[in-house]
């Protein structure tokens, strides 16, 4: 990984290549199976596809930047029309090199497609982050502090709809005309589960494999049932952090309690939450890949 | 087919369709592909033609399409095997006209695509087609 990315440092030309017909119409029945459909697919290959020029330029990435590259920006634009047979050609420069706060540099290139006479028949733009190393343990600490643990985090107001408590109780077979408030109603005043609290995203975007995720438990302890028109405010707190060896991997969990309240401040209900996410970590990334 | 009309949302395996992709470019290229991460270009590699795919077509009889521009725009992390959602949306239509005169519909269509586990949005690709009636 010695390759330094100077401005206006232009890549090995690729190719040229020749693609025929039935080739190009794999791809579009590729895309068809792809979505489920075949509208691509009925429109055959009479032309090189553009979206077969753009996965060209991206698949090249690899070897110009001798590194997989990590998030990116692309765009493609198809300036002409270029046939199945006829020889094209794949190359580009770097267009700027910019250093971001974490320390990764963000390679910005102009990249092309050139038909036989030279002529281009597609350009692209591609920002790329490099130098994302894998770290070599979870951030335990970093969470920490992101939850906040120990701390009230957040607070939302949910009311008990009718129309939540018919669904539900469909979903669960009781009923469709029963509006009694099942026990399960309590999981859903949960505003990690509503998407309302997100405090915790960074983790998506952790350079480690992820083998698996999901609820690890759910538990509430309440003082009287809900019945339907309860407005409850729901109280977040992060209790706990930690991670452990798990047969997918290092399992990271995180434990949260939600305090819910009635319009008049009496305690209604106590859940507590456990969610876990898996990671390959350290010695376990060869395996991963 | 209207601005704002929403296809029905696809949920796709970023697995699968990294797969068929590295064959076709050709083995070559394909060996430098490491597995993971995955660009969004690789999962949605044709965003206009996804939305074709999806329903959302013009209503002329015999219009024609022709891809013009894509624009993939990144926001998380995607890896091999994980499922994925995809909205689509008609984002932008405007009429034009062809070099003889014909008339055209220039369509934008936007696809989101969202981790389904977590429902974390990890980027948009973007596709631009231009519509010709009754072109071959």
């Amino acid at each position: 990984m010695t390759a330094s990315f100077e401005v206006g440092h232009a890549f090995a030309v690729h190719g040229p290549l020749e693609p025929d017909a039935e080739l190009l119409r794999r791809w579009t029945a590729a895309h068809a199976a792809a979505v489920e459909a075949s509208a691509t697919a009925a429109e055959g290959a009479a032309t090189v596809p553009g979206s077969w020029k753009a996965a060209m330029l991206r698949a090249l990435l690899p070897q110009w930047l001798e590194r997989t590259p990590g998030l990116a920006s692309f765009g493609v634009r198809h300036h002409a029309v270029d046939q199945p047979g006829e020889p094209l050609t794949f190359g580009g420069s770097v267009r700027e090199v910019q250093v971001d706060e974490a320390g990764r540099r963000a390679v910005t290139c102009d990249l092309w497609c050139r038909a036989a006479g030279g002529a281009l028949t597609t350009t692209a733009r591609v920002t790329a982050l490099l130098d994302d190393p894998a770290p070599a343990q979870l951030p335990l600490d970093a969470l920490r502090n992101a939850l906040r643990v120990g701390e009230d985090v957040a607070a939302f107001t949910y009311r008990v709809e009718s129309n939540d408590v018919l669904r539900l109780n469909d979903a669960l077979g009781v009923g469709r005309d029963d509006d009694t408030v099942p026990t399960t109603y309590f999981a859903l005043l949960d505003p990690v589960e509503r998407r309302d609290l997100d405090l915790d995203g960074f983790l998506e975007e952790l350079a480690l494999p992820r083998t698996g995720g999901g609820n690890a438990f759910n538990e509430v302890i309440y003082e009287r049932p809900l019945q339907v028109g309860d407005v409850l405010t729901v109280t977040t707190r992060y209790t706990d952090v930690y991670e452990k060896p798990g047969s997918r991997g290092t399992l990271l969990f995180r434990v949260r309690i939600n305090e819910m309240r009635d319009d008049r401040g009496r305690l209604v209900a106590t859940s507590r939450c456990g969610h876990v996410l898996g990671f390959r970590v350290a010695s376990g990334q060869g395996a991963a890949s | 087919m209207r601005v704002g009309d929403v296809a029905v949302p696809h949920r796709i395996d970023a697995g699968e369709v990294g797969l068929w992709q590295h064959e076709l470019v050709g083995p070559g290229v394909a060996a430098t592909l490491d597995p993971n991460p995955l660009l969004l270009v690789d999962v949605l590699p044709d965003p206009a033609a996804f939305a074709l795919a999806s329903g959302l077509r013009p209503s002329g009889e015999g219009a024609r399409g022709r891809d013009t521009e894509s624009v993939w725009d990144q926001r998380g992390r995607i890896d091999r095997g994980d499922a994925l959602f995809v909205v689509t949306t008609v984002a932008d239509l405007s009429d034009g006209a062809a070099a003889d005169g014909t008339a055209s519909v220039r369509a934008e269509f936007r696809n989101d695509v969202y981790q389904a586990g977590t429902g974390r949005h990890v980027g948009s690709a973007t596709g631009v087609m231009l519509f010709v009636s009754g072109a071959s």
